[in-house]
């Protein structure tokens, strides 16, 4: 922090403004064990939904022949345009909203809270 | 059967000023980045934990990809069509579960590597060794198919073999020496950017390769239609030697397999063990779950997976479309090259891992099996050196330091992990050396792959658990750990020995679907009749508490604001 | 919470895809049993990890000023200058005034506003101005409109029979028409505005409608104004609850014997005390997120912790789906004081204080529990305490309620658990 009050935070109220270094800032165990327990939970959905998607995919290339002996696209089978290329924008799609809720939850869960609460954000 | 390997290669014209001038340039990184570093353990093995979200992204891509990823899906699309993409899919989905599981507390929890992290977090140096024991495991089955990988890669390149030595266990040798002596030079920093670079120079050769299959007019729903249009094909020898083709057996419901249908290569279940083996192995993988702990924070540590996604999806997606185009192309052009007539029957080729490097040789003369060929051998040198580098971490770190040696000096602990690095590379190389490849089961479409996805089995049976059962659950017992480890272990390595050598068996050689869900139960009923660590709590708010990010995210939010001014 | 609709966008859209890929673009369509099969599995996949997005916070809709000519089309200055009296409230005098200055506007003989039960303020054409002596007796009229489902022109029996008593009384003397439409403030009728015609006028039943919206907006503005004096009023009841001189003393001492042994945990103690007063003086509006109110319940429990060490334990359990979910500002936090200090503090060996938080989407509430293992309450005391009319919940509670009264009416709800020595639960349900 810098103990220029000019500093270009308009969005802080001027009592908000502490010229004073940043205090510690620890997590409670209690804190802690609250988010970890909802981490866990939307960690498992997430991941049987990747598991539904892949595994699911999976079954049904396997269980079907129409998979394989079909086209789509010209000369893919569904079951190539699957393996091939649609289930890794999948996996990107739910790593970006797994993370993504992931890091909210940590922000909103723990620490200053999100903003403007908290005298130890800048 | 897979047929003999032919004896000559395709060229012999040294190539090798590309290939040496990419070496130069590697050690030339190890050697700058070393200048740069304090020569201490730690840094040898951390790279000060300095690396940025993208760089470290592109470093643990580069370890990930290895010559089983470039060369091998290639090859396994090339021979099994479908079948073989999922091999892609299964090392791209290996990522979410560590994403969703592993990324974030391994960081926060902030140690040096696997066996470090288990043994502070059961507060048991028992949980340590054993664990050491498994990285080891996984570390060395892991490096034998990259030196595989390597002899294949160079027999392909030119006919110089080291006297005594055929120019397959040349390659072996050459691949895994240099590696060691880039990684005992550069220690991490070195390697990290290396693997970074490496990554991108293999995922350059991948779209160069597509660029010019398009340029030459490559369909690709149209090459995997006239690749589907007749039964897929694949070279047997018959006892009297003769080597033929002959259309492969559909392992899904009979007749004749298709290159866009699925079942060239597994039966049902097949699939879906194969899938998981993949999945869950990834996690459990010391050289790639290491590089988590150079990320400054554990939320940088989520994004970099994030992108590790990214782009190893693209990589994979790359590497499948080439291998569709190897098969459509090699068979066309077979009448034109003589060099490639010499490595296939009737249109197919004998070795499935010499497609890309085929296409590189059709689209890039011998510049481009030069280019094609270097960046398989970086790939498997920036494997083989992840590899090495963790294991001289976990027994340099783990082993001497904390029990042989404790009052080690640093230079000593440095040494210890040096002569581990040498001790280990040895083993690897003559393991592969060792590997006949007629005796891996008749139907694998790549060899390569196919050992991988042992070690990918390895790890995710022995490893994986462990981790993640430590992680998100507090009541587990440092005995349980160690039980579920032994048990996850032998039973893998049973299941798949049995496979390998008795009567083979999909599932049986990729355990992990029904053996992970075996070491869960273990762990939980053996948790149930002990101890837990004591302080959980603590160790709690240390591993998925963010107070250390938002420290981290403060000071370097304050530099940029100072040094700005 | 606007949660369903983008997961109904989904699911439809997954409906589109699986259409598209297994009918259309291929060759051969795919069979009807394994379409429905992978539709459903997909739909499946969508809404079990579709609640875990987390959206930013909604700002809450204010009531921005309305200009006259939006509402009726026509400049009516003078109306526009006369009607905002009404942020008075609905009095004899407002409703005179607002007769007075329709009664041109309506064309009519005369105008009289209502409120539910008699008649307020009239005025009428024969020049005769202001509140008509025997307004009272007017009374007599009974115009009564209950609480009748009226919307727009539709007006219910009960207003019907009102208009019909009226057009009795004066069906004697001038023999007209009336016109009857209700004056609203959201869906509750408060009065009504009434026009009586001539027999052959022809009636505007547009412009009354229209003018019976006009004077229900001026309503609702009043009524905002005055809800927001009493809530600034609760407000500073509140504040002045939880700048409770014995929290502070005690903390105060707990984090100086700190400093001695421990001062690290002191230093992080004094920064938790200094959130904890910045996040209480600095609450803008009715509402907060759950984060933010959760934020502040755990600095305060941290705070306690501190202080009792051992003998508090503390739980939390909240659906990460809660956090950004918008609830009135100041209300969880209390109710976490109360069972620090009359349920743990009081007992020897100390407790659990456990606070947990879950969303219903579907139906559309938000449920939060404190609920403590201390020393609890008997039946006498609980029921004290329910009304509010003891020291053992305090000030807080009757506060509380009377702010959720406010704010949401009768869609919300309180309940009290608790059993000597067992401990006490309070549950709150709240819509989203």
């Amino acid at each position: 922090m810098s103990t220029d009050g000019q500093d270009g935070h308009e969005n802080e109220l001027a009592e908000s403004y502490s010229p004073v270094a940043p205090f510690d800032d620890t997590d409670t165990p209690a804190e802690v064990d609250a988010v970890w327990r909802s981490q866990r939970r939307i960690a498992l959905s997430y991941f049987v939904v990747f598991a539904i998607g892949t595994f699911g995919v999976g079954l049904a290339i396997v269980g079907l022949s129409w998979s394989g002996d079909n086209t789509v696209f010209g000369g893919f089978s569904p079951a190539f345009v699957l393996a091939g290329g649609a289930l890794y924008v999948f996996f990107l799609i739910l790593a970006v909203a797994a993370a993504t809720l992931a890091n909210s939850i940590e922000d909103r869960m723990m620490g200053a809270g999100p903003a403007p609460f908290g005298s130890h954000r800048e | 059967m897979r047929g003999q390997r032919h004896s000559g290669a395709i060229v012999n014209e040294p190539r090798f000023g590309i290939l040496i001038a990419a070496l130069v340039v590697a050690f030339a990184i190890s050697v700058v980045a070393r200048v740069r570093s304090t020569r201490t353990a730690v840094d040898f093995q951390l790279a000060g934990q300095r690396m940025g979200v993208i760089t470290n992204a592109f470093a643990i891509c580069g370890d990930y990809v290895s010559a089983a990823s470039f060369l091998g899906v290639a090859a396994a699309v090339y021979a099994a069509g479908v079948d073989g993409a999922w091999y892609a899919t299964g090392f791209a989905a290996g990522f979410i579960p560590v994403l969703l599981f592993v990324a974030t507390p391994l960081r926060r929890f902030g140690d040096r590597s696997i066996p470090d992290f288990l043994a502070r977090r059961f507060n048991s140096e028992k949980v340590r060794i054993v664990s050491v024991v498994m990285v080891q495991l996984v570390i060395l089955a892991y490096l034998v198919p990259q030196a595989v990988g390597g002899g294949l890669a160079w027999e392909l390149f030119s006919d110089l073999a080291l006297p005594g030595l055929t120019p397959y266990s040349t390659g072996i040798v050459a691949s895994t020496l240099l590696t060691s002596s880039l990684v005992v030079i550069g220690g991490m920093r070195g390697t990290t950017w290396n693997q970074a670079i490496q990554f991108l120079v293999l995922l350059g050769i991948l779209m160069w390769v597509a660029v010019a299959l398009y340029a030459d007019g490559f369909d690709y729903s149209d090459s995997v239609a006239a690749a589907s249009a007749e039964p897929l094909r694949s070279v047997v020898e018959s006892s009297t030697g003769e080597v033929s083709t002959e259309s492969t057996v559909n392992q899904i419901g009979g007749g004749a397999a298709r290159f866009s249908a699925p079942g060239a290569r597994y039966s049902r279940s097949g699939q879906f063990a194969l899938l998981a083996t993949l999945m869950f192995g990834t996690a459990g993988l010391p050289h790639v779950m290491n590089r988590f702990f150079t990320s400054s924070t554990g939320r940088a540590a989520r994004k970099t997976t994030v992108w590790v996604i990214g782009l190893i999806g693209l990589f994979y997606a790359l590497a499948v479309m080439v291998g569709t185009a190897a098969r459509f192309v090699i068979a066309r052009d077979v009448a034109e090259h003589e060099w490639l007539a010499d490595i296939s029957v009737e249109g197919v080729l004998r070795t499935p891992e010499h497609a890309l490097l085929a296409l590189g040789r059709l689209y890039g003369g011998e510049m481009g099996l030069s280019i094609v060929t270097t960046g398989a051998l970086l790939a498997i040198m920036s494997t083989i050196g992840g590899l090495l580098l963790a294991a001289s971490a976990s027994w340099g770190h783990d082993v001497y330091e904390q029990h042989l040696n404790p009052r080690a000096s640093r230079t000593q602990a440095l040494r210890a992990g040096q002569l581990v690095v040498a001790v280990i590379a040895l083993a690897a190389a003559l393991i592969a050396m060792a590997v006949d490849s007629n005796r891996i089961p008749a139907s694998v479409p790549s060899v390569v792959a196919s050992l991988v996805t042992t070690a990918f089995a390895l790890a995710g049976c022995a490893l994986t658990p462990s981790i993640v059962l430590a992680i998100w659950w507090k009541k587990v017992t440092p005995t349980a750990i160690i039980v579920g480890m032994v048990f996850g272990s032998t039973s893998a390595i049973a299941c798949i020995s049995y496979s390998l050598w008795v009567s083979a068996s999909d599932l049986l050689q990729a355990p992990t679907i029904f053996l992970a869900p075996m070491v869960f139960v273990v762990i939980a009923v053996v948790s149930a009749f002990t101890e837990p660590a004591p302080d959980v709590d603590q160790i709690w708010v240390r591993m998925h508490g963010s107070a250390n990010d938002r420290k981290a995210e403060r000071l370097a939010r304050i530099t940029l604001e100072t040094t700005r001014r | 919470m606007k949660g369903s609709a983008p997961l109904l966008g989904a699911v439809i859209l997954i409906w589109l895809m699986v259409w598209l890929f297994t009918q259309t673009l291929p060759t051969t369509a795919l069979a009807t049993a394994p379409t429905v099969a992978i539709g459903v599995a997909a739909t499946l996949a969508a809404v079990w990890g579709y609640p875990s997005v987390i959206r930013g916070p909604r700002r809450r809709a204010g009531l921005s000023a309305v200009s006259v000519s939006d509402v009726t089309g026509d400049p009516l200055t003078q109306v526009s200058r006369s009607l905002p009296h009404l942020r008075d409230g609905l009095t004899e005098e407002t409703a005179a005034r607002t007769a007075n200055v329709l009664l041109p506007l309506t064309g009519g003989r005369m105008v009289e506003i209502t409120d539910r039960d008699r008649v307020l303020g009239a005025s009428q054409a024969n020049g005769r101005n202001g509140a008509i002596a025997g307004a009272g007796q007017r009374s007599a009229t009974a115009v009564n409109i209950g609480g009748a489902s009226s919307v727009g022109r539709n007006i219910g029996a009960a207003s019907r029979a009102a208009i019909e008593r009226v057009e009795q009384t004066i069906k004697g003397s001038s023999q007209g028409q009336v016109v009857a439409t209700p004056l609203k403030l959201g869906s509750d009728v408060l009065g009504s505005l009434v026009v009586t015609y001539d027999r052959s006028d022809e009636l505007p039943l547009e412009r009354l409608h229209a003018l019976g919206e006009l004077v229900s907006l001026y309503l609702e503005i009043s009524e905002l104004g005055q809800h927001d004096q009493r809530v600034a009023d609760a407000e500073l009841e509140a504040l002045r609850a939880q700048i409770n001189p014995h929290f502070l003393f005690n903390t105060l001492n707990t984090i100086a014997s700190k400093n001695r042994t421990n001062p690290d945990e002191a230093r992080q103690l004094l920064q938790r005390l200094s959130d904890f007063f910045r996040y209480s003086t600095q609450q803008q509006g009715q509402f907060a997120e759950f984060a933010h109110e959760y934020f502040f319940v755990r600095t305060y429990l941290s705070l306690e912790q501190a202080r009792f060490s051992d003998r508090l334990t503390v739980h939390y359990d909240i659906d990460p789906q809660v956090l950004p979910a918008q609830v009135p500002v100041l209300t969880i936090q209390p109710l976490v004081e109360n069972a620090v200090k009359h349920g743990i503090a009081p007992k020897p060996k100390g407790g659990t204080v456990s606070l947990k938080a879950r969303v219903d989407p579907l139906a559309g509430s938000i449920r939060i529990s404190v609920r403590d293992d201390g020393i609890g309450m008997d039946s006498d005391y609980l029921t004290a305490a329910v009304k509010g009319t003891t020291e053992r919940t305090g000030v807080g509670l009757r506060n509380i309620h009377q702010r959720l009264d406010h704010l949401y009416g009768d869609r919300y709800s309180i309940e009290i658990h608790s059993s000597p020595n067992r401990g006490t639960r309070i549950d709150l349900e709240l819509p989203l």
